[in-house]
């Protein structure tokens, strides 16, 4: 019954473009995220260094120089003061480093930090080059650095995979489910029953439907990306957006199996959030998982919005195909399948 | 051979027996009316008969097909009409006709639908923005979009206003003349009379009668109401001292400010009463003699009004 199918996809297309809060969610919500963290996480220049200098360390002439190196460089944030003063700083993370410089005794500095903290040590180099050339080394050898600008080095380049990867979870998951879930509660499924209609039309119409909203997230974060940051795609759009329609479906007989049974729009906004709020953390959409413990980070490589998010962004930012995906297309597509099939054994239309 | 026929329905839950043996016939081209109060089994029993729930024994045939054996088949020839269904709210009325066009082998133009529900202007109007009364009749135009020969309309107008109401009832008369078959469940009995053909009064999840609405009423209710408010003592006391004197009259119920009591002499009875009340000390102050309804015929079977649920 292929008009049936035709009119159900319409159907899904017109509730979601009739559907003001569908529009926010699949358009604006995405866009803004981008905006507000690509702008705040791409400061200009070098990233600074918090540099704390102990009073009265200007008595000294090796004291002195170091102060006035320490002023010269603009990629330095400097606080001078006590050393309670200081530390305070530090524990608030303006400070990385406190050099002390004592007067008297010219020749030799201590410098204070927390050795557990990892950019404590790039702020002890940095300190230590600035004391050593302060104290008269002379360097052998002249240094300059060329600055390159490596495509997908951004923090908004790694941002926005994962952000496209984030919209289609929650569309799918939330957009499905609650639509099944609302349905069910005011007994249209039970309508289609008492139709010829076969059930397997409704839901391939969501499958489907999903597929023409995803054009739309797809559309909207990549146009969106390249308006405001210039990102740009290191790969061919059709492997990216056949990989974001694999994530989808996933997630779409994810949304189907938590709305199998129940009609209470609480208990399946209850699951859905169970389902996503977790992965949102551990899948590393803000953030790289290499920071979290191997334990957390090697399960999480299983869950469907980190294989999502990772496939995305080799796509995305390695310039690979969608052969270089395997295992993660491989991890979505065990869910896809599983997924359906267990929503297919318990579905109930009323 | 009926349009519809159910033999033995039976269904079960946990301990309660929801229907309990339920035969029912619909003839072509007639409605038969499913009367019961809220929770009598009328809702269980048409979604049976819609293959909606499968019953724990009995058989289904319709159009001559077994429900069991040929749904879809059976599908594509009847029409149906739910309870508190909502249908996509942001669809226009024409999108809806569609969609459920869509299920169907066999059709009616949608154009033709709008225009015998009156809804041609509301064509493009979205679902949300539509009354009680209209959405009603897009439903009722979802169950005639596939012609079909047997329409199943559970409570078609619960909840809506007398003129929404009586559209609604021109629509189904107007599917009757056209030979469509009716079974129609309602806890309205002024529905039942004016649309059904034959009656089955449903309670506990039991065919308790069934017949013409006149059948029914002649046979069970008596053939008119006699109604008299009284005057010079209380009503109970006023009762008991008119029924020392003609014993009939403690059959008697309240009802509204006086006593109704079916009757097959009216004339002779409003003598007695008059005779009676003077000799009683009693005043006749209104004495009204009207037809017996459904309702009366519920009374008088389950002693509670079919609104009592």
């Amino acid at each position: 019954m292929a008009s049936a199918l035709g009119q159900h996809v319409k159907g899904r297309w017109r509730e979601f473009r009739r559907e003001p809060s569908a529009l926010f969610f699949v358009v604006l919500m995405p866009i803004l995220w981008m905006a507000i963290l690509g702008f705040a996480f791409s400061g200009g220049g070098k990233p600074g260094v918090g540099i704390g200098l102990l009073e009265g360390a200007d008595q000294s002439e090796l004291g002195m120089g170091v102060r006035q190196r320490l002023e010269a460089d603009p990629s330095v944030r400097l606080w001078i003061g006590d050393r309670d003063a200081l530390l305070t700083r530090m524990k608030r993370g303006d400070v990385t480093v406190i050099i002390a410089i004592d007067g008297a005794a010219s020749g030799a500095a201590r410098l204070v930090l927390d050795p557990t903290k990892a950019e404590a040590h790039a702020g002890r180099a940095y300190a230590d080059d600035v004391i050593q050339a302060a104290g008269g080394r002379k360097d052998p050898v002249t240094i300059t650095d060329e600055a390159v600008k490596l495509p997908g080095q951004r923090y908004i380049d790694f941002l926005v995979p994962g952000l496209l990867a984030l919209s289609l979870m929650t569309s799918s998951l939330f957009g499905t489910g609650m639509t099944i879930v609302a349905n069910r509660r005011e007994n249209l499924l039970k309508r289609y029953l008492a139709t010829p209609m076969q059930p397997l039309t409704y839901i391939l119409s969501h499958l489907i439907g999903r597929g023409f909203i995803l054009v739309v997230e797809v559309a909207t974060i990549l146009i969106a990306s390249f308006v405001l940051f210039r990102f740009r795609l290191e790969s061919r759009l059709v492997d990216f957006t056949l990989f974001a329609a694999l994530g989808a479906g996933a997630f779409t007989a994810l949304a189907l199996l938590c709305g199998a049974r129940t009609a209470n729009m609480a208990a399946m906004n209850g699951a859905t959030n169970l389902i996503s709020l977790p992965m949102m953390i551990v899948a590393g959409v803000w953030f790289s998982r290499a920071n979290f413990p191997s334990w957390i980070a090697e399960p999480a490589r299983y869950l469907p919005l980190t294989a999502l998010v990772d496939g995305l962004r080799r796509i995305a930012l390695e310039g690979g195909s969608l052969a270089s995906v395997g295992f993660e297309a491989a991890v979505l597509g065990v869910y896809l399948v599983a997924a359906t099939l267990a929503a297919k054994t318990l579905f109930k239309w009323y | 051979m009926p349009a519809l026929e159910a033999k033995g329905l039976t269904k079960r839950y946990k301990n309660l027996t929801a229907v309990d043996g339920v035969d029912l016939r619909v003839e072509r081209g007639t409605c038969l009316a499913l009367l019961g109060p809220n929770g009598a089994g009328k809702t269980t029993t048409v979604e049976m008969l819609e293959g909606l729930q499968a019953p724990d024994s009995g058989t289904i045939e319709v159009c001559g097909m077994s429900l069991a054996k040929e749904r879809l088949k059976i599908m594509q020839r009847v029409g149906v009409v739910m309870q508190e269904t909502n249908l996509y709210k942001r669809f226009t009325v024409r999108e809806t006709l569609e969609l459920f066009a869509s299920f169907f082998e066999k059709t009616q133009p949608v154009p033709s639908i709008l225009e015998r529900l009156n809804l041609g202007e509301k064509a493009d109007v979205q679902l949300r923005k539509l009354s009680g009364g209209q959405k009603q009749r897009v439903y009722l135009g979802c169950a005639l979009i596939n012609d079909p020969e047997l329409l199943f309309l559970d409570e078609p107008t619960t909840g809506l206003d007398p003129q929404a109401r009586r559209a609604i009832w021109d629509l189904m008369a107007a599917a009757k003349r056209e030979g469509r078959s009716i079974l129609l469940t309602t806890h309205y009995m002024e529905e039942a009379e004016v649309l059904a053909d034959q009656v089955a009064i449903i309670d506990h999840g039991k065919i308790i009668a069934r017949g013409t609405p006149r059948q029914l009423i002649n046979e069970i209710a008596g053939d008119e109401v006699l109604w008299v408010e009284l005057e010079g003592a209380p009503g109970a006391e006023a009762k008991e001292r008119l029924a020392a004197r003609c014993a009939w009259f403690s059959a008697a119920r309240a009802e509204d400010e006086g006593f109704a009591l079916p009757t097959k002499e009216p004339a002779a009875r409003v003598q007695e009463i008059f005779a009676a009340a003077a000799a009683a000390g009693l005043k006749v102050k209104a004495l009204r003699i009207r037809p017996n309804t459904l309702e009366d015929v519920f009374l008088k079977l389950t002693g509670r009004s079919i609104r009592d649920g």
